[in-house]
């Protein structure tokens, strides 16, 4: 389990510290500096939470747009890339919430089911690896092996960002497990 | 004798430390019999060694950053923005001030909006006015409130002699900054030389306005400490415009 969910970062570094200070009187070539930096960093966690690229890209353009307007915010008492990753796993996790009301809405098919129902499986003959097995998983077992196994966060911590049980995440890690040992023995 | 099933469930808890000791040594034994459920354990760990080691960046395949350039420019300036807490907004007000009290004092420029150390010149604004109290209070509030500083010297005459090396010290890393900043100056921004030139002016008027305060009153010692929070203002704003100037 890593230290600190998500990030190993956890001093700022001076560089980052001048650059957020630019990017907040409204340099945006600082923070551009600041983008290059850390893209690949929420990219990631953007593709492996979302399990599509198009979607990943969308967001980790939105993380970066919601950083922009909440440097404010930023206190320099943790590594940039450490606030920022927070910020990723807040906001996606915030719009997976909401898609999922939306869902709601329009369904009467509990999200749980719906999520852990008919996982789907890779093209037959595909060289798989893990990323891409993870990417098959069902996105609520997917957001919680992502988050435990990869980003080391706490079934605990993970159950309130998730808003389900603590009981739910666990489930939805076993069903996470379960389907990528399949997918890899 | 628990069945094959029950203990086969044991294995994530098993493998996270989860199982209570009692429990752990039952799921062992079993194991010790039970082929299936060694490989099943030995494959999970694969799986988490793996996720570790997955790579913690991915690039993405197309750049991103014109999308977001394009929706930063209609955004909000991030001092502008609408802070999420309480405290934050206390911060948030200060600083649209200090902003406020700066461009008052400096209309010949064309603000640039890429100046990140605007904020110095407000907190030694503050400082400076902080001398002024001193004085007029004669009190010792002030440097109570500077966490920096060393609490409970023995007395002003103490404070005044672990001071001049300090000060020393101070002055020659200020003075090497200088150096560093004069070397790189024509790297910067004409508006962000104006700037940085600004802040020191202002620093430098609160060290003066400190340093006559000191030796009217050297039994002081909050003045002595305010002096130093002071220099230590200046080698902030000296190594943020250094490292800007290498940027």
């Amino acid at each position: 389990m890593h230290a600190v969910p998500g990030d190993t970062a956890t001093l700022t570094d001076p560089m980052d510290g001048s650059l957020v200070a630019l990017a907040r009187a409204g340099d945006a070539g600082a923070f551009e500096r600041l983008y290059r930096e850390n893209v690949s960093r929420v990219y990631a966690l953007c593709l492996r939470l979302s399990g599509d690229v198009a979607r990943a890209e969308e967001l980790t353009q939105d993380v970066f747009v919601r950083a922009w307007e909440k440097l404010s915010t930023f206190r320099g008492e943790s590594a940039f890339s450490t606030w920022l990753h927070r910020l990723t796993v807040n906001l996606v996790l915030g719009e997976r919430r909401s898609e999922g009301r939306r869902r709601n809405h329009l369904s009467a098919q509990p999200v749980d089911e719906m999520e852990l129902a008919a996982p789907r499986t890779a093209a037959p003959g595909t060289v798989m690896d893990l990323e891409y097995a993870i990417q098959g998983l069902p996105p609520a077992a997917r957001t919680v092996f992502v988050m435990h196994e990869i980003e080391g966060y706490a079934h605990e911590e993970i159950a309130r960002l998730t808003g389900r049980a603590e009981g739910t995440c666990k489930a939805l890690l076993h069903r996470a497990r379960k389907q990528l040992r399949e997918v890899l023995s | 004798m628990i069945d094959h099933d029950t203990m086969r469930d044991r294995i994530d808890p098993y493998a996270d430390g989860l199982l209570e000791p009692p429990a752990a040594a039952e799921f062992e034994r079993h194991l010790e019999g039970c082929a299936d459920c060694r490989a099943e354990l030995a494959l999970l760990r694969r799986v988490q060694v793996a996720a570790r080691e997955l790579p913690r960046g991915i690039e993405p395949s197309r750049d991103l950053w014109a999308g977001i350039a394009a929706r930063i420019a209609e955004a909000p300036r991030p001092e502008h923005a609408e802070p999420d807490h309480g405290r934050e907004r206390e911060e948030q007000a200060e600083r649209v001030r200090v902003i406020s009290i700066t461009e008052a004092r400096s209309r010949r420029f064309a603000w640039p909006r890429t100046i990140g150390m605007i904020a110095a010149s407000f907190l030694l604004i503050a400082v400076s006015s902080a001398v002024t109290l001193l004085l007029v209070r004669g009190g010792s509030e002030f440097g109570a409130g500077l966490a920096e500083l060393p609490a409970g010297a023995a007395g002003a005459e103490a404070a005044l002699v672990a001071w001049e090396p300090a000060e020393r010290e101070i002055v020659s890393t200020v003075e090497e900054l200088e150096l560093s900043l004069e070397l790189q100056r024509d790297v910067l921004a004409p508006e962000t030389v104006e700037i940085v030139e600004l802040n020191l002016a202002i620093i430098d008027g609160a060290i003066a306005e400190a340093r006559a305060a000191l030796e009217a009153d050297p039994s002081n010692e909050d003045l002595t400490f305010l002096l130093m929070n002071v220099y230590r203002k200046k080698v902030d704003l000296l190594q943020s415009a250094v490292q800007v100037s290498n940027l």
